[in-house]
């Protein structure tokens, strides 16, 4: 539980996304259908779709950024913590 | 009178005179052969002359046990009747006068005959009978020492005789093609026949237009007695040897790596027409092993097969075979490109040169330095050190190349892949111009299709196994095939080989067309379907059905693929591969045209922009791609992999840095407060 908010540094983001599967074993969702795409061989209607294919694994890389970011912040929030109890203390502390 | 009526009246006039002719000749047995010959003023159509010769075999078949085979030849003469003369014949069984054996010289020769820079080798054995030198016509299946249909320049037909006895060679005008004079080094051939010298030129001299076309021939040693023990040296150990023929690129040197420990020499059959009825065929048997060179000063490795031959002359014959075939492979490669390309259909090959020798490289010694140690002796690697006999060796170099991993199925996905098509461009033009030379590759099939990089860099398929190559047309038992992509008319004819009546030759583009129609099929639909449509007894895979292979493509892809399915089915339809206007390349277009329905509307913009919060990214997977290089499938797609994976990580990337700078910055706020607090208190 602990290691998920603390293994969120931008190398476990890196190997996070690395691990994304692009479209099941073997990156099986880049097919020939994209090769087809990159060489400029398909028309707009089955463009899109590849297109929006590839969209959703950035999406997905990108969410995974989100995330990681979210539990990082979390953790950084939790270190203000104890600055500001001790900040409080001092502030309260008769003079 | 017109074209059709008169074609119509040519074969009736035939059948009937057939008829008559055979039932007279009655009881005909299954072994004679009759000869028809049909002499007509004008030329008959070759579609015509097809249907008359498929309706004399049918007359024949109502004579004996129904198996019998009868030749039917046409000529061109102006006295001919009208519509035609018929001459029907049964030659006599040629009592061969019985010779003493002694008195006959027993070795066979070698007779290499050449045109055009293309050689063809037969094994001429000594012997009283006339053996018909025929560039057969369509539908030929008579015996002899057979010419490709494709030589152009040699008339076709029967117009010579020749014969090895008593360490002779004899030759003899035949009775056909009278329009044609034929003579040997200057000698009008005779009917009766005369020897000729052991080499020369038989020339052909057309009497209607004085045009001439010579054909070369040879007569070469020929033993099949393996040779003693003997000494000398392995071609290996810096002896000098006669040089041969190398790579032009890197004339006698090579660096040839002893093969890995522990591997054994293979058995390879070379076969010899010899154009008799008894014996059609001598194998050559010899050993080869596989390994591997290098040229000083380059990275690129070469694959090396040496064969070890029973005999000198045996190897000698194996060098001009595969010089040959060196010599064809060349001839493809150089349609399969545009002009100035270095574009490959097949491999080449290369006869190593022997002199240089080339210089064996072990993992003891430094690049360059020839070891002359026993141990790396060829004879050594095969296992008989105490048999140089170095001119028994042959050595071939071709280019080490990748084998395509072809893709399955499922990474291929439910409709074809037009990156495909393109990559076999070149390999389909090859195969085609092989078929004009006469030739076929014989072994074209998914393993034999490797991975080659152009001058350009770009990557196509290429066919490897190019001593595979054989003349397209042959006697059945010479086949060398591989059975599970061998198309079902060939494994028709292997089964029927000692049938009565069965043909003796086969044509096998066919063949070739079908492994390449296989290799398409991988391709598109991937290698896993295809396996499965391969399994199966001989002649009753599913392949062999066309509504399987159908059904298979119909279930793999969408609906919309319906017109490009019924273009790549057409090619299994019985007997599609065997019309002469079927071109590898032709097929490949029209796929090509049919490739994507979307393809006939508009392509995609070259700087088209994608839609979505990431469509910059998206774009940027594509962009460079295009002009960079055209490699095959497995390279792009590995190469489209990576480009995806570094947008994720740039993607999430930035997603990260956006959300980070929160915590950060609360934390920072925090110690500052704490900083300026502890600061004022010390105050």
């Amino acid at each position: 539980m602990i290691a998920k908010y603390l293994e969120t540094g931008p190398n476990h983001l890196a190997a996070a996304v690395k691990a994304l599967p692009l479209g099941g074993r073997n990156d099986d969702g880049v097919d020939h259908r994209v090769v087809d795409w990159a060489m400029g061989g398909l028309a707009e209607p089955a463009a899109r779709d590849v297109e929006a294919r590839l969209h959703g694994y950035l999406q997905e890389a990108a969410d995974l950024g989100r995330s990681y970011a979210k539990r990082q912040c979390l953790l950084w929030l939790v270190a203000c913590v104890p600055v500001l109890i001790v900040l409080a203390v001092l502030l309260t502390r008769p003079a | 009178m017109s074209d059709e009526r008169w074609v119509r009246d040519v074969r009736a006039t035939v059948i009937t005179e057939v008829q008559q002719r055979l039932f007279a000749l009655e009881p005909l047995a299954d072994g004679q052969v009759p000869h028809v010959l049909v002499r007509t003023p004008w030329t008959l159509p070759a579609e015509a002359q097809n249907d008359v010769r498929n309706g004399v075999r049918e007359v024949r078949a109502t004579f004996g046990d129904g198996d019998g085979r009868v030749r039917v030849e046409f000529d061109t003469a102006v006295d001919a009747a009208d519509p035609c003369d018929v001459r029907c014949t049964l030659p006599k069984v040629e009592t061969t006068e019985p010779e003493p054996e002694e008195e006959t010289d027993g070795s066979a020769r070698l007779l290499v005959l050449g045109f055009a820079g293309v050689e063809f080798h037969f094994l001429l054995e000594p012997g009283a009978d006339w053996l018909p030198l025929v560039r057969p016509a369509t539908g030929y299946d008579g015996i002899g020492l057979l010419l490709p249909q494709s030589i152009a320049g040699v008339p076709h037909g029967h117009l010579v005789d020749l014969r090895y006895r008593d360490g002779v060679l004899s030759a003899r005008r035949a009775a056909e093609r009278l329009d044609y004079a034929v003579s040997v080094d200057g000698v009008d051939l005779v009917a009766d026949g005369a020897p000729v010298p052991a080499s020369g030129e038989i020339r052909y001299t057309s009497r209607v237009d004085g045009e001439t076309r010579a054909l070369t021939y040879e007569l070469v040693e020929w033993s099949d007695e393996v040779p003693g023990p003997g000494g000398g040296a392995d071609v290996l150990d810096g002896a000098p040897h006669p040089a041969e023929y190398a790579d032009p690129g890197h004339p006698g040197t090579l660096l040839v790596q002893p093969p890995e420990p522990g591997t054994k020499a293979g058995g390879r059959r070379f076969p010899l027409v010899t154009g008799r009825d008894d014996v059609r065929v001598r194998d050559v048997h010899v050993q080869v092993l596989h390994t591997t060179a290098t040229h000083p000063g380059s990275d690129e490795r070469l694959h090396v097969k040496i064969y070890r031959c029973a005999t000198p002359q045996h190897a000698a014959y194996l060098r001009r075979h595969l010089a040959t075939q060196a010599g064809l492979v060349r001839q493809a490669n150089a349609v399969a490109g545009k002009a100035g390309e270095r574009v490959w259909a097949v491999a080449p090959i290369h006869l190593v040169a022997a002199t240089p020798p080339p210089e064996v490289l072990t993992t003891r010694s430094a690049p360059m330095t020839v070891s002359d140690g026993p141990e790396h002796r060829l004879s050594a690697w095969f296992g008989v050190p105490d048999q140089p006999q170095p001119g028994c060796f042959v050595i071939v170099a071709s280019p080490l190349l990748d084998v395509v991993g072809w893709a399955g199925y499922e990474q291929l996905g439910t409709a074809p892949s037009g990156v495909q098509l393109a990559a076999l461009t070149a390999l389909a033009a090859g195969v085609d111009k092989l078929h004009d030379l006469g030739v076929a590759h014989c072994d074209i099939k998914p393993q034999n299709v490797c991975h080659h990089l152009d001058a350009q860099g770009r990557s196509t398929y290429v066919l490897v196994d190019g001593d595979a190559i054989t003349r397209a047309v042959g006697p059945v038992s010479e086949l060398r095939f591989t059975p599970e992509y061998t198309s079902a008319e060939v494994i028709r004819a292997a089964k029927q080989v000692r049938a009565p009546g069965a043909r003796d030759t086969i044509d096998l583009t066919e063949h070739d067309r079908f492994g390449f129609v296989l290799v398409v099929l991988t391709a598109l639909i991937g290698v896993d379907k295809v396996d499965a449509l391969l399994r199966g007894p001989e002649g009753k895979r599913p392949v062999d059905s066309v509504a399987f292979v159908t059904e298979t493509l119909e279930d793999a892809w969408s609906p919309e693929w319906a017109r490009f399915t019924a273009a790549l089915t057409a090619a299994f339809r019985p007997g599609a591969l065997l019309d002469d206007s079927w071109t590898a390349s032709g097929w490949l277009e029209r796929l090509t045209a049919l490739w994507s329905p979307e393809r006939v509307e508009e392509p995609l913009e070259v700087d088209r922009v994608a839609v979505g919060r990431f469509g910059r990214e998206v774009t940027a997977i594509r962009t460079g791609v295009r002009n960079e290089r055209a490699p095959a499938w497995a390279e792009w797609r590995d190469e489209l992999v990576d480009r995806v994976r570094a947008a994720q990580q740039q993607v999430a990337r930035q997603a990260y840095g956006k959300w980070l700078w929160l915590g950060r910055i609360a934390f920072g706020v925090s110690l500052l407060l704490l900083v300026l607090t502890v600061a004022g208190g010390l105050k």
